[in-house]
């Protein structure tokens, strides 16, 4: 009997052991979402660790983590924000939220750098940079007027296409192989007043990411790089908002819940009134002058597994001259967002968006009027997936379809009409799967299959060698004309050498079907855009990198390289002796061929303390090679910045008081200059042998800039002084060659430039 | 381009320019073709580019042979004359006609053809103030006889003292008309009170011969200096329009002129 109980305790207590054991085997998850207290604006990157495992938290704040019983210490972490520590005991599947507090702003003039740090060091793809919005507003900017897109041509591998405009260019792409996106709607020159001033008010923005290396495989559109922008979804606790005063623009915006923490809105508004200055001279008064944008943005939260956002977006610009020329242009975007979590392990975004860019120029020359109109419009859906297979893969998937309905140019001249319109139907479907092999190892494999076909219901050609239409046929309105079938691979690696030190390879393809062809070095407004047709095809871009990044000096430090290498294929340009006006059909004035660029970037950053920066150096080239150009022999491209310096330093006195400077220095701009003259009927007529021969002066100026902030228990004050271009450096803006009978060649070179020294300042209240 | 930099500079009210040296590399010069043929006989002469910083016009040069000739069969050699132009009187245009002129240089061979356009005329010339930005700018509105049903393109070249003044093409795409307008802006109202020696190519001055010359071009002729007139502002050169590669080009036209004197009062307010 007793040997029996013996051998029944001992059976129970093994049993209990075993369940105990079983138990203590099974894994339960822990999710939850991390947000910005004081605006509930999710935290991308966060770190959060339960135990011995951690997770970062994707693009919309959420994390995962699959822990084992047991009672544990949750942290979550945020640079720039206070620490939110638990206690919990796991034994089921659990829901964890957490609100993080900002600290104190001196500390936040660190984190902006601190985040983007250990993003680059964990990302599996070379060449991303997530811009931080807060960083980025306090390097200085022209006319005061924070600016995303000014402040990004700070970073290596982009350079601005030329002074003071918001056009970039990235690893010798140019501006119009960009694609920019505002919650998800693409909006195109992304610049009010040529350029001088970003489209994108900076109270707006949540977050920006630029993708100028490997583009993930949900992207489409671009073969130089993606720039996305999101924007504000507003507080759904409290009320704020803001109002700014500059000498050029004004601005305010506002944001808190209809329905506290179920329904919440963003809405902000800017207009500049340069004309106002312009009505007090008498040669410039009867001018008008003005941009002005609108963001708005709802938020509503269904339910834990559901939140649906509307946005739009508004920008106009207005240039009139007495009543002899108005030009005006912009976008107008929307954008409708379901967000939808099926279970643990996928969750989804259905996206409907509409962007529309539009211009119209009208002039009256004597009794005559002549208008020109063009518009740009994207209307698509967009259904993205992310899927944890398990918790080694993150697999992103989805499919995207937009109809594009391209005006290239219309002109109605007297009694005369033009007109060329095309409508396309682009599609495209894609996996990614990020893999984290082991804790060093990360591997990141995609492909994206692109569908593009022109529609008919309107004039397709055929042309012969010098671009005279031989015939045409207009296909049935609607009916696929012509389709073209891309493949996208994407491959990239990421092997953490220690803790603080990763290399990174990429591979990737990617493909464009929008073509901006431009008279000029810049972008400009009023540029014509090509469809891919039976004549254009579509471009195509293959990029390698490899990368070496590393943290040092307690992780105040760090130090990256990037090497990069691009091939473009069917890039166009206007025709010798050919513009924008020469022909309506503009296939007719365009020649095909291909570029290539490739280079070296270097940057070293102080990451924490109260000096942070970054000096950046870019050792590139850009070159393009078109049958009928330079003789069919490759050329520098016109956005070729051969060495491209910025030494970025932001200084924090105290609390009140933050100062920044900014030099850039680049190679000037390719230039073709004359390499003789000569005559004809009286007129003197330069040759061009060789196209971007030549280089136009050095660029650099030096950018300085102070705030003040006052914080007070309800309201904040800042002031914002600037001085742009300190050494009053007058950079090249425009090179003109010029006959001169008076000089004793006969011949002078003119520089022209637009700024010297510009002083700023600014007022902002926030409530 | 450099219309939108005076564009962004009014908006931003501010710019600046000096001249700056570049280190031009010279190349091997390249032979310069200007052929025409016109309802007044036939002329042809033939140059060569020069280094960029030589400021010495070239005169015309003797080469192998100048050839022109007809669709209808006439042919004539051209002589090469002591001004150094080759020279017909004999060969006259005659509208709907195309004409072909071949050059011999070097043993190689250069050609380009030409049909010559109907004939206009300049039904009238005026003159009045426009302001454009606060500045009065002086136009000057030729009315010219244009053919109906069909596109047709001018050249209009404007001469001051015998001295090319300005110049334009135009392409006339409207059909339904019987005349084309040319709105042509000559000089500013404040530079013509500045009168800074700077200015005086660009300003006309009272009592100055002014020639307005109308000339009816063919297609080719016109796409040539459509883009010679970009070759400035695009930093390219215009298209060839012979079959080698030689610069300048060949056109049969008909032309029309106007001449009058240069006076204020005849401005119309």
């Amino acid at each position: 009997m007793t040997k029996l109980k013996t051998t029944i305790v001992i059976l129970i207590t093994a049993v209990a052991l075993c369940s105990n054991a079983a138990l203590a085997q099974h894994t339960f998850v822990i999710k939850g979402k991390v947000t910005e207290a004081d605006t509930t604006e999710p935290l991308i990157g966060a770190s959060v660790r339960c135990g011995t495992t951690g997770a970062a938290t994707d693009v919309d704040g959420n994390y995962e983590l699959s822990v084992k019983v047991g009672c544990y210490d949750i942290e979550c972490s945020y640079i720039g924000f206070e620490n939110d520590r638990r206690r919990i005991t796991v034994s089921c599947d659990t829901v964890i939220n957490f609100e993080l507090k900002s600290v104190t702003s001196e500390l936040s003039e660190v984190v902006v750098l601190s985040r983007s740090m250990m993003d680059r060091l964990k990302n599996t793809q070379p060449g991303m940079e997530r811009i931080d919005i807060d960083e980025m507003s306090k390097t200085p900017v022209l006319f005061g007027e924070r600016d995303i897109l000014k402040s990004l041509q700070l970073l290596p591998g982009v350079s601005a296409e030329g002074d003071g405009t918001g056009g970039f260019q990235v690893r010798g792409g140019t501006a119009s192989q960009n694609l920019v996106l505002l919650d998800d709607a693409p909006v195109i020159n992304s610049g009010h007043l040529f350029g001088f001033f970003s489209t994108f008010n900076d109270p707006a923005l949540s977050s920006a990411t630029l993708y100028k290396g490997q583009i993930p495989a949900r992207y489409g559109g671009a073969t130089s790089s993606v720039f996305d922008v999101n924007t504000k979804a507003g507080n759904a606790e409290k009320y704020k908002g803001s109002f700014t005063v500059g000498l050029l623009s004004a601005k305010f915006d506002i944001e808190g819940p209809i329905i506290k923490d179920k329904l919440s809105f963003f809405a902000s508004a800017r207009r500049s009134y340069m004309d106002m200055f312009l009505k007090f001279t008498d040669q410039f008064k009867d001018n008008s002058l003005y941009f002005y944008d609108i963001n708005a943005k709802v938020n509503y939260n269904v339910g834990y597994n559901d939140k649906i956002a509307v946005s739009l977006f508004v920008g106009r610009d207005n240039l009139g001259m007495s009543d002899m020329m108005n030009m005006q242009w912009g976008n107008i975007t929307t954008t409708a967002k379901w967000y939808h979590t099926f279970n643990d392990r996928l969750a989804s975004v259905a996206t409907l968006y509409h962007g529309n860019f539009i211009n119209d120029m009208g002039m009256q020359i004597t009794s005559e009027d002549d208008n020109m109109y063009g518009h740009l419009r994207q209307t698509g859906i967009k259904y993205s997936f992310s899927w944890n297979p398990h918790e080694n893969h993150n697999v992103d998937f989805g499919l995207q379809s937009a109809l594009i309905d391209l005006k290239s140019a219309e002109w109605t001249m007297g009694t005369t009409h033009q007109k060329e319109q095309r409508r396309g139907w682009e599609s495209g479907v894609w996996i990614n799967d990020d893999w984290a092999i082991n804790e060093r190892v990360h591997v990141m494999g995609g492909i994206r299959l692109g569908i593009m076909s022109t529609l008919g219901g309107s004039p397709y050609y055929r042309l012969d060698e010098s671009g005279n239409i031989i015939d045409c046929y207009t296909p049935r309105n609607g009916k696929p004309y012509k389709t073209y079938l891309s493949i996208e691979p994407r491959l990239s690696l990421n092997y953490r050498i220690t803790d603080l030190q990763s290399i990174k390879m990429a591979y990737s393809r990617s493909s464009q079907n929008i073509h901006a062809i431009r008279s000029t070095g810049s972008s400009m407004p009023f540029d014509r855009y090509a469809m891919t047709s039976n004549i254009i095809k579509p471009q195509t871009a293959d990029q390698i990198s490899a990368g070496y990044v590393a943290l040092f000096g307690n992780t105040r430090w760090e130090i990256s390289g990037e090497v990069f290498y691009k091939d473009i294929h069917n890039i166009y340009d206007y025709k010798d002796g050919k513009s924008f006006n020469s022909e309506i059909e503009i296939e007719r004035l365009l020649l095909g061929g291909k570029g290539r660029a490739y280079g070296f970037e270097f940057t070293l950053r102080k990451n924490a303390g109260k000096l942070t920066g970054w000096i950046g150096y870019t050792l590139s080239w850009a070159q393009n090679k078109i049958g009928g150009i330079n003789n069919g022999k490759w050329y520098t491209a016109g956005n070729d910045r051969r060495h491209d310096i910025s030494v970025v330093g932001i200084y924090q006195f105290n609390k009140k008081w933050n100062m920044s400077a900014a030099w850039v220095f680049n190679t000037g701009q390719a230039l073709t200059a004359p390499s003789a003259k000569y005559e004809v009927d009286g007129i003197h007529m330069f040759h061009y042998a060789e196209r971007n021969g030549y280089r136009a002066p050095a660029y650099h100026r030096l950018d300085l800039s102070a705030t003040y902030t006052h914080e007070g228990p309800k309201l904040t004050y800042e002031w914002s002084f600037g001085i742009y271009n300190a050494y009053s450096r007058y950079n090249p803006f425009l090179i003109v060659f010029e006959t001169d009978e008076n000089a004793p060649t006969g011949f002078k070179t003119m520089k022209h430039s637009l700024f010297g020294l510009v002083p700023s300042v600014s007022y902002t209240l926030k409530f | 381009m450099k219309y939108l930099y005076y564009i962004v500079a009014l908006c931003l009210l501010c710019s600046c320019e000096e001249e700056i040296q570049l280190d031009y590399r010279p190349i091997e010069p390249i032979y310069v073709i200007e052929g025409h043929v016109s309802n007044d006989g036939s002329e042809v002469v033939i140059t060569g580019t020069r280094d960029i910083e030589d400021p010495v016009l070239k005169t015309g040069i003797e080469v192998q042979s100048v050839v022109l000739s007809s669709d209808n069969g006439i042919k004539e050699t051209l002589t090469y004359g002591e001004d150094g132009i080759y020279r017909s009187l004999s060969f006259v245009g005659i509208p709907d006609e195309t004409y072909t002129l071949t050059v011999v240089i070097d043993g190689e061979s250069y050609t380009s053809s030409s049909t010559m356009p109907g004939f206009t005329e300049i039904v009238s010339t005026s003159m009045r103030w426009e302001e454009m930005m606060g500045n009065d700018m002086l136009h000057l509105i030729v009315d010219v006889s244009d053919k109906a049903d069909d596109i047709n393109y001018y050249y209009y070249r404007i001469l001051r003292n015998g001295k090319l003044f300005k110049w334009n093409v135009v392409r006339d795409l409207d059909s339904s008309n019987n005349t084309i307008q040319f709105d042509i802006s000559c000089m500013s109202r404040d530079k013509a009170e500045k009168n800074d020696p700077d200015d005086y190519d660009s300003i006309l001055f009272e009592g100055d011969d002014i020639t307005v010359e109308v000339r009816a071009i063919d297609i080719k002729a016109y796409d040539y200096l459509f883009s010679a007139k970009l070759s400035g502002q695009n930093h390219s050169n215009p298209v060839y329009d012979f079959n080698g590669e030689v610069l300048g080009y060949f056109s049969a036209y008909t032309s029309t002129s106007k001449s009058f004197v240069f006076h204020y009062s005849d401005i119309e307010d």
